[in-house]
């Protein structure tokens, strides 16, 4: 049940950043659903498995890229149209708030905890693009919309 | 002008346009390529930076054309890259004469983003969704939602007033801040954290990010640093926003 309710509440904020970005209106619910299936698949490796978060966004991002790829063959439309919104559930964005807040409250140890957090899950969404990427874009020829 | 030059300006103003709205750098030189190629032009070269364009057709033959264009990166469009792929992909399979071609490139230009009220509801939904999923309460996401409005406003007005980058980001994440702190202090004890949180989210420069790992891995490492860089700075210049409202405010709490 969480899970829908993540899933639902994931996908509106994906749409309105999707918005925010201009996205194109009949794209709309296909972003907001790209949004919702990266965040559904960290919470299966997070809090299903128990995986740790650097690993549930590595294997996140990598299946969010493979999807907004299979999409973007669907619905002929670049693969950025629904990839920068999708991806954005993954941000670390709480980890960039408290380095700066450690930073002024003076605690070296959180500082260097939170800011090195924030960078190994950048570079765990960089890798997992990449690998995305990694596939031929053949076999994405195969979700191809027909006509 | 020749045709050679008619169809590279044509060519090089749809790239233009792709790297104005935020497209990867792979995208732009491929779409310049396609259309000089469906024109039958095979003598030519193309090198795409992140903010600028190099392009040249006719090297052989004693007419060269040349073209060099700086370009300046607006806010992100998805809209307008779809329309001007479709546009791309039309003049390929289909023979799309240089006019009719250049009609449908200024309708590009054209697309309008959606009207403000729009975006601010947009980012406010944004932002409390993005707090929820991490654990905010429903309070929270009220909040949230008003930051995440107030906060695309504020973006909105700054950027019509050409106000730089560096003072939108330390500015705005110096707001959130504030706005947060105030209604923690004075109007319902909230959860701070989640708060700020939510506002940075809409100030992060998560699409730069995405963008500069996707020009790396295309090989073009010169924009892909330049992106990586860009987001790092915008990073630090958040952190620098929350800082600073903390130094002079933290204490209300």
């Amino acid at each position: 049940m969480t899970f829908v309710i993540h899933f639902i509440m994931c996908m509106l904020a994906t749409i309105g950043f999707g918005i925010v970005f201009n996205g194109p209106k009949e794209e709309l619910i296909y972003i907001g659903f790209s949004g919702g299936v990266c965040w559904i698949i960290y919470l299966l490796f997070n809090e299903g498995i128990g995986w740790n978060s650097v690993l549930s966004i590595l294997l996140a991002s990598i299946g969010t890229t493979i999807f907004c790829r299979a999409m973007a063959a669907y619905r002929r439309c670049p693969v950025t149209v629904y990839l920068l919104a999708a991806l954005f559930p993954l941000v670390p964005g709480g980890r960039i708030y408290y380095t700066a807040y450690y930073m002024f409250m003076k605690d070296q140890y959180l500082f260097m905890h939170h800011g090195l957090m924030a960078l190994e899950i950048a570079m765990a969404i960089a890798v997992g693009i990449s690998l995305g990427f990694g596939i031929p874009q053949e076999f994405f020829g195969l979700f191809r919309k027909r006509g | 002008m020749t045709e050679q030059k008619v169809i590279l300006t044509l060519a090089v103003d749809v790239g233009q346009a792709l790297l104005e709205n935020g497209a990867e750098i792979y995208r732009v030189e491929e779409t310049i390529r396609r259309i000089i190629e469906a024109y039958d032009y095979t003598d030519y070269n193309v090198f795409i930076f992140s903010n600028g364009i190099f392009a040249d057709c006719g090297e052989a033959s004693d007419e060269t054309d040349t073209i060099i264009r700086q370009v300046k990166t607006g806010p992100l469009h998805l809209k307008k890259i779809k329309e001007l792929n479709q546009l791309s992909r039309d003049i390929c399979s289909f023979n799309v004469s240089v006019p009719q071609a250049r009609e449908e490139l200024n309708r590009c230009h054209d697309i309008g983003p959606y009207s403000d009220k729009i975006q601010a509801l947009a980012c406010g939904v944004g932002c409390a969704g993005f707090i929820y999923i991490i654990g905010a309460s429903p309070i929270d996401c009220i909040f949230g939602f008003l930051i995440g409005a107030f906060l695309r406003d504020f973006t909105l007005l700054a950027t019509r007033h050409n106000i730089s980058g560096v003072l939108l980001n330390v500015g705005g994440s110096f707001l959130i801040t504030l706005f947060s702190i105030f209604v923690v202090a004075f109007v319902y004890p909230v959860d701070l954290d989640m708060l700020i949180i939510g506002g940075i989210f809409a100030l992060i420069p998560g699409t730069t990010f995405t963008t500069g790992i996707r020009d790396l891995f295309n090989a073009d490492y010169l924009s892909g640093w330049f992106h990586l860089i860009d987001a790092l700075m915008g990073a630090a210049e958040l952190a620098i926003g929350v800082g600073i409202a903390f130094y002079f405010f933290g204490s209300v709490l």
